[in-house]
């Protein structure tokens, strides 16, 4: 049986011949698509059973994560699989995506073609397949269980939180107190009020008393699961 | 409640801010850079001397074994808060961190603080507040520096003190001057007024010219440390083309050369390119070993991936809450080899199945490799093995082999700080997907 496949990928030519690979090899039809922006329109053209997407795409303001939430809110029945090289760049989002989203496994860009296209057929055949060993190690040994996309509303318990991360997401420099004031024309202190506030709940997502900095980046990197809620709190004036 | 304008901007809230003081605004308070040291020197500096000024006054005024309370009394007050105030500077030239202090209560009590020094001064020195004014504007504009720099506010100072000078309360205290001056009762207290405010304008001067020094010492600083990091990335891009030219480049032509040198078959070629893989991930790890800390999950990689190639699987991993932690460089070097070394043992001894475990803390890491190969005798190991030379480099006492039924099972223990250390604690019982655990009380040679 022929299973429709969405493969998001910047790296082009790699990409095409992956797929016909998997085409080749397999008997799937695969849809290549190489910039985040695009995902949207190709989930029209849909479904797909399974989707491979890379994490890194350097030439967009985005990452993979924004690819997968997508699809997943899109089609929650489409399997999801990270196609990464596996380094110290997309660490921090591949652990996002395993703990966030219901990944079906971790395939390699690296590794053997066999490998790849072994874990393709076990996602086809049983839903899922084992993560490659050698990204193993920078998959976390359990999901936690109170790390949810849901529990992103719990960071915005009112407007003053979304305005706040809606700076941080939005805001092209390194965030200062003075920025993420200017940005929302709150107060300094309400800005540093704010932030405590928030501090037990960003524990939960691995944010150890951040600063401003830090909590930029969760932001910059999680929007796909803030923005909703930020949108939602913003727009209930 | 803050003031807002017609556009609701709080006009009050960066002086509040400012007043708050800088800790309130480092979130992580990091290792302070040279500007906050010298800031928070000139601070401590500048404080020393109002202190010691206020003693000297109370000395000359009753002598030397004089009845000193009363005349004393502001100086102790001054000395007080200015040791309160010091606190914050000497954290940051000594480089400690504090605890994270909340907006009002540092409102409250450093504001306090200013006030009581102020007080104390124009008490103590009721004729000459100006000899101590200037430091307390040094004080001042140095504890201005700090707080802007963590809050991210571009220092404005002589902006700030034309708002001042143009304020409804700077007006005030002229007309109250001038009331005072203009009714012949009050006549003789002038002059008594004159005095704090002459030293409140002084305090201000060198408030602002302490700011816009720290400022343009500051602008000096970034763009030294923007030109070394441009010195820096240059220095990078070259040598990554050196990296790219001489290492990939040559790696790639001695692969086409190989090929070139015979009739190969599709997979040798496919091995060939395989292990020029491998020569490069080898050669990139290298690159991190450059670096500062690097993650245990990426030593592992290549050479997980190189036994993935010649057809080992992997029955069990290490997960991030192991693999996640970073070693230095020596460490790191250290754990790489064993990593190699133990891998291609088993892959040599005929492995096609291998598991795989780490367990860290802060003294040390401990590398498990077993795997469903042949034992061998690892105490008449032959000189030059490879795994000979990781036992005189890490200590053959932290090289540890356990027999397995089917397989077998390597240990090496690595002390962090690349250490070697005698490993006696037993480690718990791990073994890979269908083997039989190892016996306990078995010897650490077979």
């Amino acid at each position: 049986m022929t299973t429709s496949i969405l493969l998001v990928d910047d790296a082009a030519s790699l990409a095409e011949l992956f797929a016909r690979a998997v085409e080749h090899e397999l008997g799937h039809r695969v849809e290549v698509v190489v910039a985040v922006a695009d995902v949207h329109e190709a989930l029209e053209r849909g479904p797909y059973e399974i989707a491979i997407v890379d994490l890194s795409f350097p030439q967009e303001r985005c990452t993979g994560l924004d690819a997968l939430a997508e699809i997943h809110r899109h089609s929650p029945d489409t399997k999801l699989a990270l196609f990464t090289q596996g380094d110290d760049w997309v660490a921090e989002t591949l652990r996002d995506a395993w703990e966030l989203l219901p990944i079906a496994t971790v395939i390699s860009k690296t590794a053997p073609l066999d490998y790849q296209l072994a874990a393709i057929q076990s996602v086809v055949e049983t839903g899922s397949a084992p993560p490659d060993p050698a990204v193993q190690p920078l998959l976390p040994a359990h999901r936690p269980e109170w790390r949810t996309p849901e529990r992103f509303a719990k960071l915005i318990q009112h407007q003053g939180h979304a305005k706040v991360w809606s700076a941080l997401i939005d805001d092209p420099d390194d965030a200062t107190y003075k920025s993420v004031a200017a940005r929302t024309g709150l107060k300094l202190n309400t800005v540093k009020n704010y932030r405590s506030q928030l501090l037990s709940e960003l524990n939960l997502h691995g944010l150890s008393d951040p600063t401003l900095r830090e909590m930029q980046d969760f932001a910059r990197r999680c929007r796909a699961f803030l923005r909703p809620f930020v949108d939602d709190a913003l727009q209930v004036r | 409640m803050i003031a807002t304008t017609a556009t609701g901007r709080h006009v009050l809230d960066p002086w509040l801010a400012l007043l708050a003081g800088d800790r309130v605004w480092n979130d992580d308070d990091g290792p302070p850079d040279a500007k906050r040291r010298v800031a928070g020197g000139l601070e401590l500096v500048a404080l020393t001397f109002v202190v010691s000024l206020l003693w000297v006054v109370v000395v000359r005024r009753v002598g030397i074994g004089g009845e000193r309370t009363p005349a004393a009394m502001p100086a102790a007050v001054a000395t007080v808060a200015a040791a309160a105030l010091a606190v914050r500077p000497a954290t940051i030239v000594l480089g400690r961190r504090s605890e994270p202090a909340a907006f009002v209560p540092r409102i409250m009590w450093r504001g306090l603080c200013f006030l009581t020094l102020a007080v104390a001064i124009v008490v103590q020195m009721p004729g000459w507040p100006v000899v101590a004014a200037w430091a307390v504007g040094i004080v001042v504009g140095a504890d201005v520096m700090l707080s802007a720099w963590a809050l991210g506010i571009e220092a404005r100072p002589v902006r700030w003190w034309r708002h001042f000078l143009l304020s409804p309360l700077h007006f005030g205290v002229i007309g109250a001057l001038a009331a005072v001056a203009l009714m012949p009762n009050y006549l003789p207290h002038f002059w008594s007024l004159v005095g704090p405010y002459l030293a409140l304008h002084i305090g201000l001067v060198m408030a602002v010219l302490t700011s816009r020094g720290l400022a343009s010492v500051s602008e000096q600083l970034d763009v030294e440390l923007q030109a070394a990091r441009r010195s820096a990335a240059v220095q990078e891009r070259r040598h990554r083309a050196h990296w790219l030219h001489d290492d990939v480049l040559a790696e790639i032509r001695l692969t086409t050369l190989r090929m070139q040198s015979g009739v190969r078959s599709s997979s040798q070629i496919v091995s060939d390119l395989e292990e020029l893989d491998h020569r490069l991930r080898i050669r990139q790890l290298d690159e991190l070993y450059q670096g500062d800390l690097i993650r245990l999950a990426d030593i592992l990689q290549p050479h997980v991936r190189r036994a993935q190639t010649l057809g080992v699987s992997f029955t069990a991993m290490p997960s991030l809450d192991a693999a996640g932690r970073r070693v230095d460089p020596d460490t790191g070097r250290l754990f790489g080899r064993a990593v190699s070394v133990l891998l291609s043992n088993s892959i040599n001894a005929g492995a096609r199945s291998v598991a795989l475990g780490i367990d860290a803390d802060e003294h040390g890491i401990q590398l498990r490799v077993a795997d469903d190969a042949g034992g061998f005798d690892f105490e008449r190991m032959p000189p030059g093995h490879g795994l000979d030379h990781l036992a005189d480099e890490m200590g053959r006492a932290n090289l540890t082999r356990i027999g397995l039924p089917g397989g077998s099972l390597m240990m090496a223990d690595i002390r962090v700080g690349h250490v070697p250390a005698a490993v006696t604690a037993a480690r718990p019982v791990w073994a890979p997907a269908g083997a039989a655990a190892p016996d306990p009380h078995e010897g650490p040679h077979s």
